[in-house]
């Protein structure tokens, strides 16, 4: 028995719908994705609210990225939350961890001597990275969590919008290029 | 005529390639096991010297309750993520390890929140956290739920529980291992406080930043 007009209509237009969606995610998961960001950790690279990255995906996995790129990677300890961040160390660098956890502007004698801050260092392991937020003072980032594995990395960020502005002002919606600060 | 119905066929079954591969991606794949760290549960070489090949649940990895100990799991090396690496959980968060030192720095450690301790159930050879220390949660690709081939051990019990894996199973793999020093009280509080000041609601879609 044949099936209905109706029918194979709604077959259709469902199984085409599946079949564009999966595209679109396989695009979004590999090759480029658009997305909000929010937060104080990459002051003044992106603003805390409104802002939106373009981010290419073919940098996944930490595939040829270098000292100094914006990346977004899944929190360590967090699987359902992404942070964005800057790389500050490649495997093999030695970092020195936390200077400001000795600084005499915010530490008494005794926690300077304590944190040992100026001492403290970390050799970074093969297959992975050590990440900061541009805005030091206000970011969770490798000083807390410390290496990140690269296999967490999903894509390094390009550009930026800011979507709070005029459509006219500069680039369209505040865009920008967010380049490599360390070349 | 014949030519441009076939080319059409062809361009129809390649439209189905994505919902594949994101299928495959994102539901249930299959893998060749390689090396022999997991053995005897998989590549024990008894009778054949073929891989073993399993299948693998890729959904429900993130969330808190979704990886317990004896779980084996597929997850991409912390020193190389082109390398992706099959063991089983020996401590998940707030676990105390009795970690083999060496080549483990520290004789004990405190597994961090979500991650997990894993060692192969071979652990003479095996790459595991024992070199690598505790790893992210996010690494995780999937958990293994069947053997599918060889065929005479297909849906074989890989638990680690069974009498019938015995040798190393039970003195390393196995649940309630010496090694593993978890207060269920303890841990059970932490995971319910944990799940409790999750911010759910926010999107998916989001980078948080902190």
């Amino acid at each position: 028995m044949p099936l209905p007009e109706s029918l194979k209509f709604i077959v259709s237009t469902l199984s085409w719908t599946l079949r564009a969606g999966c595209v679109a995610h396989l695009l979004h998961e590999y090759v480029y994705e658009f997305t909000e960001t929010r937060g104080e950790s990459m002051l003044p690279t992106l603003q805390r609210n409104h802002d939106y990255v373009h981010a290419f995906k073919s940098y996944r996995l930490g595939r040829g990225l270098e000292m100094g790129d914006c990346i977004v990677a899944v929190k360590p300890s967090d699987p359902d939350h992404r942070v964005c961040k800057r790389i500050t160390g490649m495997p093999g660098d030695v970092i020195l961890i936390d200077p400001s956890s000795s600084s005499e502007l915010t530490n008494n004698a005794t926690e300077i001597v304590q944190h040992d801050g100026f001492n403290k260092y970390i050799v970074v392991p093969d297959g992975h990275v050590w990440c900061t937020g541009d805005n030091l003072c206000h970011s969770l980032d490798s000083r807390s969590y410390s290496v990140l594995p690269m296999g967490l990395i999903t894509g390094k960020i390009v550009a930026a919008n800011s979507m709070d502005k005029k459509f006219f002002t500069g680039g369209f919606w505040g865009f920008r290029w967010i380049t490599n600060t360390f070349n | 005529m014949s030519i441009s119905s076939g080319l059409k066929t062809t361009l129809l079954t390649l439209t189905w390639f994505p919902v594949l591969y994101s299928f495959t991606n994102h539901v249930y794949q299959p893998y060749q096991i390689e090396g022999s760290s997991m053995s005897p549960t998989f590549n024990p070489k008894l009778d054949t010297t073929s891989n073993d090949i399993v299948l693998v649940q890729k959904f429900n990895l993130k969330s808190i309750n979704s990886l317990n100990r004896g779980d084996i799991i597929m997850f991409r090396s912390p020193n190389n993520p082109e390398k992706i690496l099959t063991k089983r959980i020996l401590g998940i968060q707030g676990d105390i390890i009795n970690a083999k030192s060496p080549p483990y720095p520290k004789s004990q450690t405190k597994i961090p929140r979500n991650h997990v301790w894993v060692e192969g159930d071979n652990s003479f050879h095996s790459i595991d956290s024992n070199n690598f220390g505790p790893i992210s949660q996010g690494l995780v690709i999937g958990k293994v739920i069947y053997i599918l081939w060889p065929l005479n051990r297909f849906g074989h019990d890989i638990t680690g529980t069974s009498s019938g894996n015995s040798g190393s199973i039970g003195g390393e793999g196995g649940i309630g291992n010496s090694r593993v020093i978890n207060n269920e009280s303890i841990n059970g509080s932490i995971s319910s406080e944990v799940m409790k000041i999750k911010p759910r609601e926010l999107s998916v879609k989001q980078i948080d930043e902190y």
